[in-house]
């Protein structure tokens, strides 16, 4: 297979969140092609679906509350969405693993480490107790921890070493895609380029994609080929790096980018984007980012907003982007 | 010299020093060692548990034995703490007691959280109309007293001793589904859970390996603490006359036959009534220790 195929196709992906009668809209057709070794960034704020997304791709969203409502995501030209739950062995932890934000929490306080490895290991092959030991000591030592802490508990490890344990789980079948969901958010600055070295060491290993939720800009610009900014369950911007970073169209992009603090000599205050991300229970009409937009005219409070192709490649949804 | 030197230290530095495996019940068991009044209420415990088991070796008359002439006589060097109405040697009945009392007080114990688990974790795993129906059925039964339930179950299914243990797990079973259940809820939102899942583990997988060992410990301290109420609540059921029954060595069973006659022959009473008292004494020493060792925080 060529280095440029297509590995991941989601399209129009949309799921919701009952919550005491009410209806939350996490994520409202949501669509992005992933290339074989690629990485792409989820950009976006807090509550704005980026999780969910990578959620909904596992199947792994709690259901209810959670629905997916529509959609599709094409791995390998398979729907994942239509697979039977029996049948998502091999997706699961195999062609596609995830790498959680906190790994104080995505540890089992109650097994030992290596135990917590060998699980994966056991569960996708039929490896015995000690072939699964042995990979899970090889897979700790690969991540940089002595496989002699194979029986040590979560509490014995720093943060860093607990996200190093987390990589190993996810890593053990060398994935297709590797969704990575604020990977180092909980971590100190020098521990999250260690891990952030790692995850790309390994990636380019297996040649894996990567999907890696942030949002941090800093971290998208080292790591990501293409990125995505999400706004209220919608991709608003979508287009390589060098698109989004040169050249930000869409309104809200050019606010993240504009609120990055400056060190300029004079510069005195931060700009923030005006208001507050909409209530998921009631997003906006027309563009959901029209009430809070420098530039909004009365055309963008209605009707669809089309997803203009700017340059090949790089899409944006506004009426009226920067150019 | 030198290089020499530093050769033999690192030498005896061996590379690969395997970590010990130091898991949650291994520091819990060290931090009980260090609390005083715990190791007491252990060493109690064990007492008793040593005297029940060698009672044939303590004693030198069988617990059935009857002496016909010397009924209901009080403390004296040939049987020190007296006979009951039938001449049978108290201190015999009450070591031997001890087997039926404690194993009482355990098993419906052990039985009443266990059912608390399974269905609390049911009810907490599952969600939805399956932990609405478990708890509705929880709230009839406690919206009746614990004793009540156990006096309808004893009432019900007659009286006898594996009855009883039944009737008082049933009792305060309810209990443990709740604790379970809250415990199960607050574990289930865990982020490891999630990671679970993203690795295709299965339910059932998820539930043993990855929620009940995270919901034990709350658990093990209430059947602790619940040994001793059993068996209390047991002495209250023969009161009444339900429970077990007469015949049967049973600390509650002898404290209620001896309460007709608590003012002319007081050691009939006295002596079981120190036994329970001593047993719930040192269980509840035990299990303040336990508590403070599984939680360390809550220690003042």
């Amino acid at each position: 297979m060529s280095s440029t195929d297509l590995l991941l196709s989601v399209r129009d992906l949309t799921v919701e969140y009952s919550s005491g009668g009410d209806v939350i809209y996490a994520v409202n057709g949501v669509s992005f092609d992933l290339e074989r070794g690629k990485s792409l960034g989820l950009v976006g704020e807090t509550g704005a679906g980026k999780t969910t997304v990578a959620k909904a791709i596992l199947r792994v969203l709690p259901m209810p509350p959670a629905t997916i409502k529509g959609g599709t995501v094409l791995l390998d030209g398979e729907d994942i969405l239509k697979k039977p739950e029996d049948k998502m062995l091999d997706v699961r932890g195999q062609k596609i693993s995830m790498i959680f934000q906190d790994p104080m929490t995505a540890l089992n306080p109650t097994m030992t480490v290596g135990e917590q490895i060998a699980e994966v290991v056991r569960l996708h092959s039929d490896a015995t107790k000690q072939e699964a030991k042995q990979k899970a000591m090889q897979m700790l030592k690969r991540v940089g921890i002595m496989p002699d802490r194979y029986d040590n508990y979560p509490y014995q490890f720093s943060g860093g070493m607990k996200q190093r344990v987390v990589i190993a789980m996810a890593l053990v079948f060398k994935p297709d895609l590797l969704l990575a969901d604020e990977p180092t958010t909980a971590l100190d600055v020098t521990i999250q380029a260690q891990i952030l070295e790692m995850i790309r060491s390994f990636k380019e290993k297996f040649n894996s994609s990567m999907i890696l939720i942030t949002h941090d800009l800093g971290i998208v610009a080292e790591n990501c080929d293409t990125v995505a900014v999400i706004y209220a369950g919608q991709i608003v911007e979508f287009g390589s790096r060098e698109d989004l970073f040169d050249r930000p169209s869409h309104p809200y992009t050019v606010g993240l980018f504009r609120s990055l603090p400056s060190y300029a000599v004079g510069e005195a205050r931060l700009h923030p984007i005006e208001g507050a991300p909409p209530d998921p229970r009631n997003i906006p009409s027309g563009c959901v980012f029209h009430p809070r937009c420098p530039r909004a005219t009365d055309s963008c409070g209605s009707g669809e907003i089309p997803n203009r192709e700017l340059t090949p490649g790089h899409f944006c949804r506004c009426l009226y982007p920067e150019v | 010299m030198v290089s020499n030197k530093a050769g033999s230290a690192a030498a005896t530095i061996s590379p690969v020093k395997r970590r010990k495996k130091e898991g949650m019940w291994k520091q819990v068991f060290k931090r009980l060692m260090k609390d005083r009044a715990a190791m007491i209420g252990l060493i109690g415990v064990a007492v008793i548990i040593l005297i029940s088991i060698c009672a044939p070796i303590l004693t030198s008359y069988s617990p059935e034995e009857m002496d016909l002439t010397r009924l209901n006589s009080g403390p004296s060097w040939e049987h020190p703490m007296g006979t009951d109405a039938l001449g049978r040697d108290y201190m015999s009945r009450l070591f031997y007691g001890g087997r039926y009392s404690l194993v009482l007080g355990i098993s419906s114990s052990f039985l009443s959280v266990l059912i608390g688990i399974i269905i609390g974790s049911i009810a907490g795993y599952f969600g939805n109309w399956v932990d609405n129906i478990i708890m509705r059925l929880c709230d009839i039964i406690q919206a009746i007293p614990g004793v009540m339930i156990s006096i309808i179950i004893s009432l019900a299914l007659g009286t006898g001793y594996w009855v009883t243990i039944a009737a008082l797990a049933i009792g305060g079973c309810s209990h443990g589904i709740r604790m379970t259940r809250a415990q199960v809820l607050s574990v289930r939102k865990s982020e490891y859970l999630d990671a679970a899942r993203t690795v295709n583990c299965g339910s059932i997988r998820i539930m043993f390996k990855h929620i009940l060992p995270n919901t034990m410990s709350p658990m093990l301290l209430d059947f602790t603490m619940r040994i001793a109420n059993m068996i209390q609540f047991s002495a209250g059921l023969s009161v009444i006359g339900l429970g077990v029954q007469a015949p049967t060595p049973e600390w509650g069973a002898m404290l209620s036959a001896g309460r007709n006659v608590i003012r002319t022959y007081p050691h009939l009473v006295m002596f079981p009534g120190l036994f329970i008292f001593a047993i719930s004494f040192f269980i509840n020493l035990f299990g303040d220790g336990l508590r403070d060792a599984l939680d360390p925080k809550l220690k003042k």
